[in-house]
């Protein structure tokens, strides 16, 4: 075992110590520079692209598509079907906005968990709940349909949410970006399961829930380019 | 250490640990700065500026070995904390967040200068280590001293870009293991291990007779 004695480091002499603060130049003056949001713009902002997006889920249930069987579904079938997604997409949430201890964010290993939990949440949780009475048909068909409807109820918050979110993660962008993808995922999951009847776990795991991964991939290798400071 | 030119340096004087370290003044006074700032304070950018800038500065030259592009990269990532001050969050240190920041634009400018190297096939682009100088020393041991941190100087630019910049943190700008983890994006075990790399890199070629003309 090697032992990684930091402490030594000071031995390696510096070969650009820093200039005295009074040879900086002069500071750009802020009327040159280009609008930049505040720390009460951002608060703002980021409530009001949460707040959107509950509400455009939302709008969709109430105007576009709801299960017809919805008041006749046993609450616990509801409470499972809406909760293990929202959980998921909590879960993802706390990465995006975590603190960390130094305001950097989390470390990048509580970042990967949060990330990569929230799918394997509902994976499990779908797989662990099946309907009471399976619904014979077709699988192809409905699951593309719905994976369209999930796709708009996904990447519509996530395209806001990469807009609000622009330039705020000085580090671990990929990661913290992913996160938001999985949480506007799990969102979408979360209203598949009032807007559309079929409970099989294939169709739920792949129709309902693929934009996690999806538009959590798309935020890692996209989206922090936007997102990174 | 013993070799001629570590008194020069001021190497007598220099922290063991990164933890050991005094509490950073300017690191204080940039953290009160930057919150101002977030908070829409405008009349905070000239101070932070002066107190931030010569620390993004000698950082982004340690990391590129270019005093002249350093100082560009320091305007573009004063720019970049612009935009994303009402991201800072409240209480947080504000040097590592202004430091990940600066890392940032350096990257992104790698990135460019690559993209347009490869495009033009320009095979010839001077190396970092042939596009500066580091600055003279001054004193009784100023050969020694020049001659050591010729070598630092060669040894840093040729480590590999995460080894190097694990040890920058650290080393030079004060930075816990834990704090270059989050700037970098890797655990702090990773971290550790490039940092100790770097080190051992720096030390052989330090002892080494002649190291100055060996480094590439």
């Amino acid at each position: 075992m090697r032992d990684f004695d930091l402490s030594r480091l000071g031995e390696i002499p510096d070969p650009y110590a820093p200039p005295a603060a009074d040879d900086a130049p002069r500071a750009p003056d802020v009327a040159s520079l280009p609008p930049s949001r505040t720390r009460d713009n951002v608060r703002s902002a980021r409530a009001a692209a949460l707040l959107s997006a509950l509400l455009f889920n939302a709008a969709w249930i109430a105007f576009i598509e709801r299960r017809r069987d919805l008041a006749a579904l046993a609450p616990q079938t509801l409470a499972v079907g809406l909760g293990i997604p929202m959980i998921a997409a909590v879960v993802a949430l706390a990465a995006v906005v975590r603190r960390g201890a130094r305001g950097l964010g989390g470390r990048v290993a509580e970042l990967a968990a949060l990330v990569c939990v929230p799918p394997l949440l509902f994976a499990i949780g779908t797989l662990a709940t099946p309907p009471p009475v399976a619904a014979p048909g077709p699988f192809v068909g409905p699951a593309l349909r719905c994976m369209g409807a999930a796709a708009v109820l996904a990447v519509a918050p996530f395209v806001v949410a990469l807009l609000v979110m622009r330039r705020s993660f000085v580090a671990s962008a990929a990661w913290r970006t992913a996160a938001l993808g999985v949480a506007c995922g799990g969102l979408a999951a979360a209203t598949m399961s009032v807007a559309c009847p079929n409970g099989e776990p294939m169709h739920v795991l792949v129709a309902h829930g693929a934009m996690m991964l999806l538009v959590g991939l798309a935020g890692a290798f996209a989206g922090a380019r936007l997102t990174r400071a | 250490m013993g070799r001629p030119g570590e008194k020069a340096l001021g190497i007598a004087a220099a922290p063991a640990a990164p933890r050991d370290r005094p509490v950073d003044p300017v690191a204080v006074a940039l953290n009160e700065l930057m919150d101002r700032y977030a908070c829409g304070d405008d009349a905070a950018l000239a101070e932070l500026y002066r107190l931030g800038a010569p620390r993004l500065r000698a950082f982004l030259t340690r990391l590129g070995g270019d005093p002249t592009a350093a100082e560009d990269l320091t305007q573009d990532a004063f720019l970049r904390i612009h935009r994303a001050r009402g991201s800072f969050v409240a209480g947080a240190a504000a040097l590592p967040w202004m430091i990940a920041i600066a890392r940032n634009a350096f990257l992104d400018q790698s990135r460019r200068l690559a993209v347009r190297r490869r495009e033009q096939g320009d095979r010839e682009a001077a190396s970092p280590a042939e596009a500066a100088a580091p600055p003279s020393t001054r004193g009784d041991e100023a050969l020694a001293a020049r001659e050591m941190i010729d070598v630092v100087h060669a040894t840093l630019s040729a480590l590999p870009a995460l080894q190097r910049d694990a040890f920058v943190l650290i080393r030079f700008e004060g930075l816990s293991v834990a704090e270059a983890a989050q700037v970098l994006g890797a655990t702090e075990g990773a971290v550790k291990v490039r940092a100790f790399r770097a080190y051992e890199a720096l030390r052989a070629a330090l002892e080494q007779p002649g190291a100055k003309k060996a480094s590439p």
